[in-house]
């Protein structure tokens, strides 16, 4: 795992050295919390823990070794402690004690080239966690207008992914009926295309609309997680369809209401190939407090309805003659809100050196869904540089 | 699906109908931290959770797929 991170630190300490002869250079640490709980478990047909906690830190570099040309990577490990993941069935060792910890660690590096009022750019990226390894690969595309009140960009990811099929039963997942325990892998692979306007409206207002296109295949179940059948005696593994086409379109809108007031709102409409439909809404009021440094409070208000996939059901809502069911919650039909609170410090550019601590924001969330799945995050966010 | 679509579709031309010219002087305003129409780098996480806590993904700013086992 660690030599796959080599290429991230090497970049890191060259892109810094050189920075500090004169290039430009950002950097972000950010770090995250997150916790939940529920008890509808997809790992134990919809009846379990959902507990899970996630401790997460990214470090980001942004260099600029010469005009037009910039240099960007990212290395970030997550870890994850999962109490449904530890009832998995792993036949004699099976455990339902101490919680299952896993780590998943990713990165990518990317390149931009400027030319004029256009922007090209390409990255390469990795992620590894123990069940799971994933190659990306993407290109991107910006141009500014109409002195750069108007932007366009586009952008193509594709994900090449790769599951290890750990079953039910703990062994080789569907490929494992004689049960001799190999965990046999299977492709999962994704390709994202989108678009964004973005648009400056008044000296006060300015917009954006996203447009996003995924069509995902291969093995896009989770191998591990059960379903209750109506008709049988033991519980299977989900099955859902070897596709899927995902659509989403995103509208940004953040106005600066007065001084010191900006309102920033979101809204998103998505639907896909498996019948989940969605409205998802996001609200934050910027509010700058009367300090001698610019520091931003605001409120974080996020709503999100959507409707169950045609797999989904409760345990027994399907029998062993139906092709697809899951008992996955997060493919049900439900609504879920987001309360939090944000605090945002901004300091004026006194030196593009990384000895300078630009911005600094912390955001502390608490979503509560339908079903009773709850959590809890808090994030850290500091930036260095120009 | 044709709902949604109409609703893009409608948010697009009204963002092309309303069209300003701001010169970069008048932009003040517009350079403040919270007015940048990228998400703020702590938001990331909350954006990854929600891309495997729910059904819908994408056209967030965020990614939309990949990368990730998400169990």
């Amino acid at each position: 795992m660690f030599l796959r991170a080599t290429p991230w630190i090497c970049f890191f300490f060259v892109a810094v050295a050189r920075a500090e002869e004169g290039g430009s250079i950002d950097a972000n640490i950010l770090m995250n919390y997150y916790g939940q709980d529920g008890e509808h478990s997809p790992v134990t047909a919809g009846v379990g823990t959902e507990q899970l906690t996630v401790v997460g830190g990214v470090a980001e570099v942004n260099w600029q070794p010469v005009s037009g040309w910039r240099v960007n990577g990212e290395l970030g490990l997550d870890n994850v402690t999962s109490a449904s993941l530890d009832r998995i069935d792993l036949g004699e060792l099976r455990v339902s004690g101490a919680s299952r910890t896993d780590q998943r660690i990713f990165g990518h590096l990317g390149v931009e080239r400027t030319l004029g009022s256009q922007t090209f750019g390409a990255l390469l990226g990795l992620s590894s966690e123990f069940d799971y390894s994933s190659v990306q690969a993407g290109v991107s595309w910006s141009a500014d207008f109409n002195q750069k009140n108007t932007t366009l960009s586009a952008r193509f990811n594709q994900f090449l992914d790769s599951v290890q099929l750990i079953g039910i039963h703990g062994g080789g997942g569907e490929d494992d009926r004689e049960g001799e325990g190999r965990t046999n892998s299977a492709s999962r692979d994704t390709s994202t295309l989108g678009a964004s306007f973005s648009q400056v409206l008044s000296r006060s207002a300015v917009g954006s609309l996203n447009l996003e296109y995924t069509h995902q295949w291969g093995f896009l179940s989770q191998p591990f997680q059960e379903v209750t059948l109506a008709d049988a005696s033991a519980n299977v593994a989900e099955q859902l369809p070897g596709k899927r086409d995902r659509y989403a379109a995103g509208l940004q809108l953040n106005l600066a209401l007065k001084p010191g007031v900006v309102q920033r709102s979101f809204y998103r409409a998505y639907g896909d190939s498996w019948g989940v439909h969605a409205h998802t809404i996001a609200l934050e009021t910027h509010l700058r407090l009367p300090t001698k440094r610019e520091l931003w409070l605001f409120p974080i208000l996020r709503y999100h309805t959507q409707t169950a996939s045609d797999y989904y059901g409760p345990p027994g809502a399907f029998t062993i003659a139906d092709p697809y069911f899951t008992a996955d919650d997060d493919l049900s039909g439900f609504h879920d809100e987001k309360f939090g609170l944000g605090l945002r410090l901004v300091q004026p550019k006194q030196s593009s050196s990384l000895a300078w601590l630009r911005d600094v924001e912390w955001r502390a969330v608490y979503t509560t869904r339908e079903d009773g799945l709850h959590s809890f995050s808090v994030s850290s966010a500091f930036h260095w540089g120009s | 699906m044709k709902g949604w679509r109409r609703l893009g579709l409608l948010a697009a031309l009204g963002l092309l109908a309303g069209c300003g010219h701001v010169q970069p002087w008048e932009r003040g305003r517009l350079a403040s931290a919270p007015m940048q129409l990228q998400p703020g780098g702590s938001e990331r996480f909350e954006q990854n959770s929600e891309i495997y806590r729910e059904g819908a993904a994408g056209a967030n700013g965020g990614k939309s797929g990949g990368g990730c086992g998400c169990s």
